[in-house]
């Protein structure tokens, strides 16, 4: 008897050590229930965007971890620039079409994506390539040039930001996802996950105006997060970055980084980019401030990594 | 009942017209196919500007065919005065009621103000043109009254489709307003309005130098409205049914000079005395079918005679009024207003543009506004861009494709991307980065040719560099600068410039081995 119950107790005991609650608040936020052990960060590396993006969802257990059936999802890809996708302006719309096409397979009704752009909105919907992507996989583009788009929200944890008019689609969803492009920005040095939250704001010159850097950390803050943050680094922009000139500013490296946490994402992204042209994390403000703000972490030693060369 | 089949023909072709010249310039749904502008082509105004000679010369001919029937099936202003018109007939029964009847022809007037604006045109101001042109009247009704009563309509619609899910319709912002435009469109509405509905075409035959201008032409019409004087009672009713007030149903004449062939009076004559017919060559104003005595042919010489003195004397009086407006039609003030891409020279773009304010209405991100005498009086109310609501787009030409008259060439996107409009200019004391100490980037961001560049300045934060010379003076920077007042503006080009093109930058095969982390 009391041989078995030392055995039991001791099986018990491991597989409870083995259990991580620290991932359990993040878990509830955004929308996950993993018991099981998942990485933290994805990176996958040489293939096409629908495959690298097929791989990387496996990995914290398919696309149904985080869609449930009948929900509303949002997708905020970057849709900044009236460019074509060769130069790597906004988020690949291959990449795109297939999140939305994963998100119907996890059942849900709608699938909906919207970007307040910079330069004309039709434009940037058509050029980019994304509006036809998106349609063509059963979603909806939906604009998000007038004022009547956007509510009014608190950011009670901001430090110079306090409120924000954020997009209602973001605001009435079940679930949304962070799909921005990799690219250099000659104000707040990189433009990753952090920096494509001011996408879903009405007010982009307040951020410019009241410390852009301090601004993009504290919108991060908003208590709906993104339930992943999905890095495209297919194509990126290294120089002239955020609009970018020609092609000649632009990498073909065919790399997806995928994260919940937010400040790992930017952090891993960044130390990809310093491959190409210099880069420092310490340069990005805003990355180490969205830490200090306790949205995640920097040190990726820390975290449990999964890298995928295909 | 006899269908008056000319006059419905007519009223078609109007509206033919009509219709799309109105939707373009109110559009407020952006539901008009593009290439519907062409039919702001058929004016004759913009066309002369525009030196489209072969429409000029349809023109030309159709008013020696047929007479002015331009003034009613092609003019905008004259289709919106028929509406009016008939609103005052009301029922048929109180056609015998109504205040037309005939009146003779102010020819003094009217020939006075198309030489006074011809004179002035070519000595270098094209104010009267500006100010009298129909069609840029209407344009400018439509674009400066219309159109902004139409936005709150359209916003109250949008707002229902999207509560139903429908995002197909879109709201517009306000902008591209200006009062002195408004003020000035008002007036022309007024004016037109209680000319119409009290006596007809009268701004037709009195003021409007087009018409006038056809009238010299139609006067020799091939195919005119003709009384059969053998048929003809006398009755008046021909009469109190002309808009142009230019049937004399007691000589049972026709002044050929002022009828807008709009067909009316066919149906109004009960002794079927009145038709549209080939007369052949005559050098008679006036006619009816039989020729009638000397009298009548000595009266065209004389009213020939004084019309020519009248319009000498007109012309010498007006010439010291027109040399001095061009003395002052040099703005010396730095604040020049900034000429839509395709303008070119400021005097060419002053001389030929009718501020219609198409380009206003169809710019998509309303860069164009209308302005008030900042181009001089030459400029009155000419368009010119301003960035408080948007910059212009890279890969746009929509201005430049719309403009009739040819005053925004239509540049290939290559050129329109190559022509600056205005140069950028910084102040360092008022930016962000340099009062606060924290980053920005949001002109540079904006900038497509990087002639704003962001470099390191101190603490790790970066700095906008300028490069005048390869600026398009799209105006992103200016748009996009949260300092106020405003770090980094947009100065204008007196005439537009090719930018210096930047040196290209060769592509690079690059590639990484691992992810770095």
């Amino acid at each position: 008897m009391k041989r078995r119950d030392f055995l039991l107790t001791t099986a018990l005991t491991s597989v409870a050590s083995m259990l991580r609650f620290d991932k359990l608040e993040a878990a509830l936020k955004s929308n996950t229930i993993s018991v099981s052990s998942t990485p933290d960060l994805v990176a996958v590396m040489g293939g096409e965007p629908a495959f690298m993006l097929e791989r990387a969802l496996a990995k914290f257990g398919g696309i149904k971890t985080f869609v449930k059936k009948g929900q509303v999802v949002v997708l905020k890809p970057n849709i900044g620039w009236d460019k074509t996708p060769d130069l790597a302006a906004d988020t690949n719309p291959e990449l795109v079409a297939a999140m939305v096409k994963q998100c119907y397979a996890a059942g849900a009704k709608r699938v909906e994506v919207f970007d307040h752009t910079c330069n004309q909105w039709d434009r940037c919907y058509v050029n980019s390539g994304i509006k036809s992507a998106v349609e063509s996989a059963g979603g909806i583009m939906v604009p998000a040039n007038d004022e009547s788009f956007f509510r009014t929200v608190a950011i009670p944890n901001g430090v110079k930001l306090k409120q924000a008019a954020i997009h209602r689609s973001l605001l009435d969803c079940d679930v949304w996802f962070n799909m921005p492009i990799l690219k250099n920005h000659g104000g707040a040095k990189m433009t990753i996950s952090m920096k494509n939250y001011m996408g879903i704001v009405w007010d982009r010159e307040y951020f410019h105006r009241t410390d852009l850097q301090q601004c993009i950390a504290d919108v991060c803050t908003f208590h709906k997060r993104p339930a992943l943050n999905i890095v495209d680094a297919y194509r990126i922009m290294f120089k002239n970055g955020p609009q970018g000139k020609s092609v000649a500013d632009t990498a073909l490296l065919k790399t997806l980084i995928v994260s919940p946490d937010i400040v790992a994402a930017d952090a891993a992204s960044v130390k990809f980019f310093n491959q190409v042209k210099q880069m420092n994390l310490n340069e990005v403000a805003h990355i180490g401030m969205g830490q200090a703000l306790h949205l995640g972490t920097e040190d990726l030693d820390k975290l449990r990594i999964d890298r995928i060369k295909m | 009942m006899k269908i008056n089949t000319l006059k419905w023909a007519r009223v078609v072709l109007a509206l033919l017209v009509f219709i799309p010249t109105v939707l373009f310039f109110i559009d407020v749904f952006h539901l008009m196919p593009f290439k519907w502008k062409a039919v702001l082509h058929l004016q004759l105004v913009p066309a002369i500007l525009g030196s489209l000679w072969g429409m000029v010369i349809f023109i030309l001919l159709l008013s020696l065919l047929f007479g002015r029937v331009y003034c009613s099936v092609i003019c905008p202003a004259g289709i919106f005065q028929d509406f009016l018109s008939r609103l005052s007939a009301g029922k048929k029964k109180r056609r015998q009621r109504r205040v037309l009847k005939y009146a003779k022809p102010q020819n003094w007037l009217r020939y006075s103000i198309l030489v006074l604006t011809i004179a002035s045109f070519v000595l270098g101001s094209s104010a009267l043109v500006i100010l009298l042109d129909p069609y840029s009247n209407m344009g400018r009704v439509l674009s400066d009254l219309v159109r902004p009563a139409l936005i709150p309509v359209n916003g109250w619609i949008v707002n229902k489709a999207f509560s139903m899910g429908i995002y197909s319709l879109l709201p517009v912002t306000p902008a591209g307003f200006s009062w002195v435009a408004i003020v000035v469109s008002s007036l022309f509405l007024l004016t037109i309005s209680i000319m119409s509905l009290l006596r007809g075409r009268l701004y037709c035959n009195t003021i409007c130098p087009v018409g006038t201008f056809l009238s010299l032409i139609s006067r020799f019409a091939l195919f005119r409205v003709v009384i059969d004087d053998s048929l003809c009672t006398h009755c008046n009713v021909c009469s109190r049914s002309c808009k142009s007030q230019c049937i004399d149903s007691k000589q049972s004449s026709i002044d050929y000079s002022r009828c807008v062939v709009c067909f009316n009076c066919l149906s109004s004559c009960t002794q079927n005395a009145i038709r549209f017919q080939f007369v052949g060559f005559t050098a008679s104003t006036q006619s009816t079918v039989k020729e009638k005595s000397a009298t009548l042919k000595e009266e065209p010489l004389n009213v020939h005679r004084r019309e020519f003195i009248m319009l000498s004397t007109a012309a010498l009086a007006s010439a010291p009024l027109l040399l001095a407006n061009n003395a002052v039609s040099k703005p010396a003030s730095p604040k020049l207003p900034i000429m839509p891409p395709g303008a070119g020279k400021r005097e060419h773009f002053n001389m030929t543009c009718t501020a219609c304010h198409a380009c206003v209405t169809q710019c998509p991100t309303n860069v164009l506004i209308p302005t008030a005498f900042e181009y001089g009086l030459s400029g009155f109310m000419q368009p010119k861009m301003y960035f408080d609501k948007g910059f212009c787009q890279p890969n746009c030409t929509i201005c430049m494709d719309v403009c009739p008259s040819g005053a925004l060439l239509p540049l290939p996107l290559k050129e329109k991307q190559m022509t600056q409009v205005g140069q950028v200019h910084f102040t360092l004391e008022q930016c962000v980065v340099y009062t606060n100490h924290t980053d920005c980037g949001s002109c540079s961001e904006h900038c497509p040719t990087q002639a704003v560049k962001m470099v390191d300045y101190k603490d790790g934060l970066t700095i906008p560099h300028i490069t005048p010379e390869i600026c398009i003076g799209c105006g992103g920077c200016e748009y996009a600068c949260p300092a106020r007042p405003k770090a980094i503006v947009v100065h204008a080009n007196y005439d537009q410039q090719w930018a210096k093109k930047a040196p290209k930058e060769k592509p690079k095969e690059i590639e990484v081995q691992g992810f770095g982390f």
